[in-house]
């Protein structure tokens, strides 16, 4: 049940435009539904595609990995879908819908983000959407004490509640990312790498809000905070009932913690598969690569193999597959026609690869039918079909 | 504190350098321009006086330079910084009466020109591409006017012409200076176009370092959050203002000695009657007691006004506080 | 300026265009000049007309001549104590930058103490004390100028080079053994080019000023045409007052447009060192074609409109075989 404006108002300005308000009755299973999104960079002869026609849905309460290399176009595609990138980024093309919900009704609310003015945009922030950024020291103000940040997102968004409550709602927060509340009248400088990520989550979670977008969240500290912090968002995520989409380059990371992964590269997505499945049986060979060019967290040590060649440079991509001079199946086709996303499997899996295309000049390759060490290949050639 | 404790430091040896160069400069010179002076001076004035001038260029130029610097160090910190030879009076009266019209004047109008031009900075970063930015060059052919050159200016157009602002001096010749409204009022009447001219001249420094450290931080990560937050778009300013003032405020130092030497000289087209007028004459007559003084005082001046910088920095930096504590 | 591939935006087009005038005018201005600046051969007190475009002086010299011939004095020796100035916080500043440990100390404190004593007061006093005949050299005015102003530029300098002391083109060069005033400057200095543009610049700046002030004041001799001595000779013929507007207006104006050519270039310096000050892509008119806003708000993504013009990804042929 969605409400749709009628005609997009004008980008710059800061009105609401006359909604069609319609009785809300039934909520869709979806937070989040994105279709045919594009972003360049710069227009004209410097223009670049950063993310191309990207499609996806990411459902209640679940968590969606997505992962590349840089150059992937996965951070620039959260933060344009957020209307957050910043210049010379533009959008240009698509819709972001966002499916909202407010706590003791029963129906939701759709807003496009690609539409919305800045003011409809500025509401749904932090209290529907929240980020979490790579390094919590560049995202925290520097000369501004912890419970500031707090004091300051609850008093815009919660204007009802006494500073007292709001105090309280930031130690409790604090609480249950394992901080003590002395930490509130610390400066960021004054705490470390992996308390200062445990703040800005604690702050995301402030407002319940239905996504939380994580950016990277531990690319920049150790092992074992990394561990930690991965931990405390599993805890979290059965506690508070939040979708998130988390960014990294980590395809192990992801595997543990997502429900679905989409795999970019070039702007593009070249697989989305859920994590489980698309960790046992990776069909794109840029997928397999990534998962070569991580230890796993858990189980078997493996061969650490990665991927040959830079990654993509966007001003200057091959034609055809974007991939195909980095990969090592690289067929005749490749060469001239791009793969077109396609599901295969039944499991709601997509692929954008010309071997597992019907009437491949080549068979699909064991390692891209049946990846975890089995000798037994011939039973699952399904994604060749 | 630690931190305090340094610039402290430096602002003494700052003074000590001041002193020292006073004292030197005249013995580097060729042609050893004191004695001259004295020499001049010889029957012109009671021979008392001549040695309080003596005393204050170190005594007797007989002893070793050593115990000449002594002399003179000594008779500095009893206030004897030697008589003005044009003026017939003792430096330091001259100067108690000359130096509050100085601060004051420098004084408001510093602090105008860095609150305004920092104000303003902040809004030409923040609107960044927007028309205001077509302000930037008018702005920069005023910080590039010599102060005197504008502060002539504008006494001729709003001054002479126009009769808008009463112009030479510090208040009219029918009130009596005191605490009275009279005079008061006419001080400030008579403040208005020396302080415009300052704050035209100044305030452009003050806003494109603002701009420019504005749309800095408009980039760093921290302002991108205060948007994601949903922040109204005025504490989304605060957020990249309140980091952004701050090197404008560590810069505090070079920008006060270059104001202030400006300032004096607006002082003189404006017949304002502080030290630049003051140091005019005094250049004019070679009167170099007087020259002395009124050096060493405008350094003393600058450095007070560095250190009350240094102590909005503390307040405003909490990354400074926690460096001085360790 | 190749070197230093500035961004050619209308701001730096303008400086550079105004300094280019201003150096043309300094290298053939007093050979253009219609008379000599000191005869007083002419009535006193012309408005401007077609034989003197700015008048002349109560002496009855012309104006404009002056002007003219005024620009050299006033660009050597600013140029002068410009370089000299940036020569001497480039030695500082690396030196202390370089070295650290207790000769970084000593030199950080020698830059604070001159960044904290105020310039022109100080510069007023060594003047006062010159024999008149030292007055009226150029060059020594200009040292003088230079020792007062190098101490902003050292520091910037320090800063800089303590940052790129330890990166590894330097490291490389140290192990491989060269001498240290070889790294420092063959490997370090070329690296600072745009900070020392932007010193230089500013010294300049601060030269012309302070050369101009000692003039006006009647510090430096007074026989010596520079812009600075003909508002001097107006102010003392009371030529503001009495709206001779043609004889001080000139110069003040011809200072106060080298000094915008030289900040307008430092903007694109400025620019050059921080890529966060550049202009992001487009240009205005570009911007209205798409119907993008002129101006990207922060946290409001512009979006391009579905009826512009929509070109396919190009993607230019890199042949490549797997």
């Amino acid at each position: 049940m969605s409400i749709k404006r009628l005609d997009p108002a004008p980008m710059d300005e800061e009105r609401d435009s006359p909604r069609l308000v319609m009785p809300p009755t039934t909520r869709s299973e979806f937070v989040l539904d994105v279709k045919n999104f594009s972003v360049d960079y710069g227009t004209g002869d410097q223009m670049v595609r950063a993310v191309n026609d990207v499609s996806l849905t990411l459902r209640r309460s679940t968590v969606l990995g997505v992962a590349g290399e840089s150059g992937s176009g996965k951070s620039t595609f959260v933060y344009a879908m957020t209307r957050l990138l910043r210049a010379p980024g533009l959008i240009s093309g698509g819709t972001v819908n966002l499916h909202t919900t407010t706590k003791g009704e029963i129906g939701e609310e759709v807003l496009d983000l690609v539409t919305a003015s800045e003011k409809e945009l500025r509401k749904i922030r932090w209290s529907h959407v929240a980020i979490v950024l790579q390094s919590a020291l560049s995202a925290l103000d520097p000369v501004v004490r912890i419970a500031r940040e707090f004091d300051e997102v609850l008093k815009t968004h919660r204007p009802e509640m006494s500073k007292k409550q709001r105090r309280e709602r930031a130690e409790a927060l604090l609480a249950t990312v394992g901080l003590n509340e002395d930490r509130l009248d610390r400066f960021p400088h004054e705490l470390s790498g992996g308390q200062r990520q445990r703040v800005m989550i604690a702050l995301a979670l402030a407002l319940d809000p239905e996504l939380v977008i994580m950016d990277e969240p531990t690319t920049a500290l150790d092992v074992v905070t990394q561990r930690e912090i991965i931990n405390e968002l599993q805890d979290l995520r059965s506690r508070f009932d939040f979708a998130m989409i988390f960014i990294t380059h980590d395809l192990s990371l992801l595997v543990e913690l997502a429900d679905e992964i989409v795999v970019m590269y070039a702007g593009s997505i070249v697989e989305r598969a859920p994590a489980n499945e698309l960790y046992e049986a990776p069909r794109h060979p840029y997928t397999l690569g990534l998962l070569n060019s991580f230890p796993p967290m858990h189980g078997a040590r493996q061969e650490l193999t990665g991927i040959p060649g830079s990654p993509p440079d966007l001003s200057n991509l091959p034609i055809g597959c974007k991939f195909h001079p980095r990969c090592s199946y690289a067929m005749a086709r490749c060469v001239h026609d791009e793969p077109p996303l396609v599901s295969v499997g039944d499991t709601g899996r997509s692929v954008a690869c010309w071997l597992h295309v019907e009437g491949a000049e080549r068979p699909v390759p064991v390692e891209l039918s049946r990846r975890v060490t089995s000798s037994n290949t011939s039973d699952t050639g399904g994604g060749a079909s | 504190m630690r931190m305090i404790a340094r610039r402290i430091g430096l602002y003494v040896l700052t003074a000590w350098v001041a002193i020292t160069v006073n004292f030197m400069l005249p013995r580097l010179m060729p042609g050893n321009p004191i004695q001259n002076m004295i020499g001049k001076l010889q029957g012109q004035v009671t021979a008392q006086e001549m040695n309080a001038i003596r005393l204050s260029f170190g005594g007797d130029t007989n002893h070793g330079l050593i115990t000449q610097y002594f002399t003179y160090i000594t008779q500095m910190f009893h206030g004897n910084l030697g008589i003005s030879i044009t003026l017939g009076a003792s430096v330091s009266s001259i100067l108690r009466e000359s130096v509050p019209w100085t601060v004051g004047l420098i004084g408001i109008s510093t602090v105008l020109s860095f609150v305004i031009g920092t104000f303003c900075g902040a809004m030409l970063g923040w609107t960044r591409g927007s028309r205001f930015d077509s302000l930037i060059p008018t702005a920069t052919f005023f910080q590039a006017v010599p102060y005197f050159f504008l502060g002539t200016v504008m006494l001729l157009v709003f001054g002479s012409h126009l009769h808008l602002f009463p112009v030479l001096g510090a208040y009219s010749a029918n009130v009596t200076p005191g605490w009275n409204w009279a005079f008061v009022g006419d001080v400030i009447r008579y403040g208005e176009l020396p302080v415009i001219s300052i704050v035209l001249s100044s305030i452009a420094g003050w806003m494109l370092g603002m701009r420019n450290m504005m749309i800095t931080m408009i980039g760093e990560d921290f302002v991108l959050m205060a948007v994601a937050k949903g922040l109204p778009r005025r504490k989304v300013i605060m957020h990249a203002a309140r980091n952004a003032v701050l090197p404008s405020i560590a810069n505090l130092s070079l920008a006060i000695g270059l104001v202030v030497s400006g300032a004096l000289l607006v002082e003189l087209v404006f017949n304002y009657p502080g030290v630049g007028d003051l140091l005019l004459q005094a250049v004019l007559n070679e009167d170099y007691p007087l020259i002395q003084g009124i050096f060493l005082v405008i350094t003393l001046t600058v450095l007070a006004a560095n250190l009350i910088a240094d102590f909005i920095y503390l307040a405003l930096d909490p990354r400074t506080r926690t460096e001085a504590a360790l | 300026m190749n070197a230093l591939r500035l961004p050619r935006s209308p701001k730096v087009l303008l400086g550079a265009g105004i300094l280019l005038f201003f150096i043309i005018m300094t290298v053939i201005g007093p050979l253009l000049a219609p008379d000599d600046p000191s005869a007083t051969s002419f009535a006193p007190n012309l408005t401007p007309s077609a034989h003197h475009w700015l008048g002349t002086t109560s002496l009855g010299q012309d104006i404009f001549s002056q002007l003219l011939v005024g620009a050299r004095a006033t660009m050597v020796v600013a140029l002068l104590a410009g370089l000299v100035a940036t020569v001497l916080s480039m030695t500082i500043g690396i030196t202390a930058g370089y070295f650290g440990g207790v000769s970084d100390d000593g030199l950080t404190l020698l830059s604070n103490v001159f960044l904290a004593l105020p310039g022109l007061p100080l510069l007023i006093v060594i003047d006062s004390y010159l024999p008149v005949g030292s007055r009226s050299n150029a060059f020594v005015i200009g040292l003088i100028i230079s020792l007062t102003g190098w101490a902003w530029g050292a520091r910037v300098l320090r800063a800089q080079t303590m940052s790129l002391r330890n990166r590894d083109f330097v490291e490389a060069a140290r192990i491989i053994g060269e001498k240290r005033y070889r790294i420092m400057f063959s490997e370090i200095a070329p690296n600072l080019l745009p900070i020392l543009a932007s010193s230089l610049l500013f010294t300049v700046l601060y030269s012309i000023g302070a050369y101009v002030t000692l003039a006006y004041i009647g510090l430096t001799s007074t026989s010596v045409w520079n812009w600075g001595t003909m508002l001097y000779w107006a102010q003392s013929n009371n030529a503001p007052l009495s709206g001779e507007w043609y004889w001080f207006v000139p110069p003040g104006i011809c200072i106060a447009l080298v000094g915008t050519g030289l900040a307008l270039l430092n903007f694109g310096i400025d620019e050059f060192i921080n890529p966060r000050l550049r202009a992001a892509g487009l240009t205005s008119r570009q911007r209205r074609a798409l119907g993008l806003p002129r101006r990207v708000r922060l946290g409001l993504t512009p979006v391009l409109r579905t009826g512009a013009t929509k070109k396919t990804v190009s993607a230019p042929s890199r042949a490549v075989s797997p």
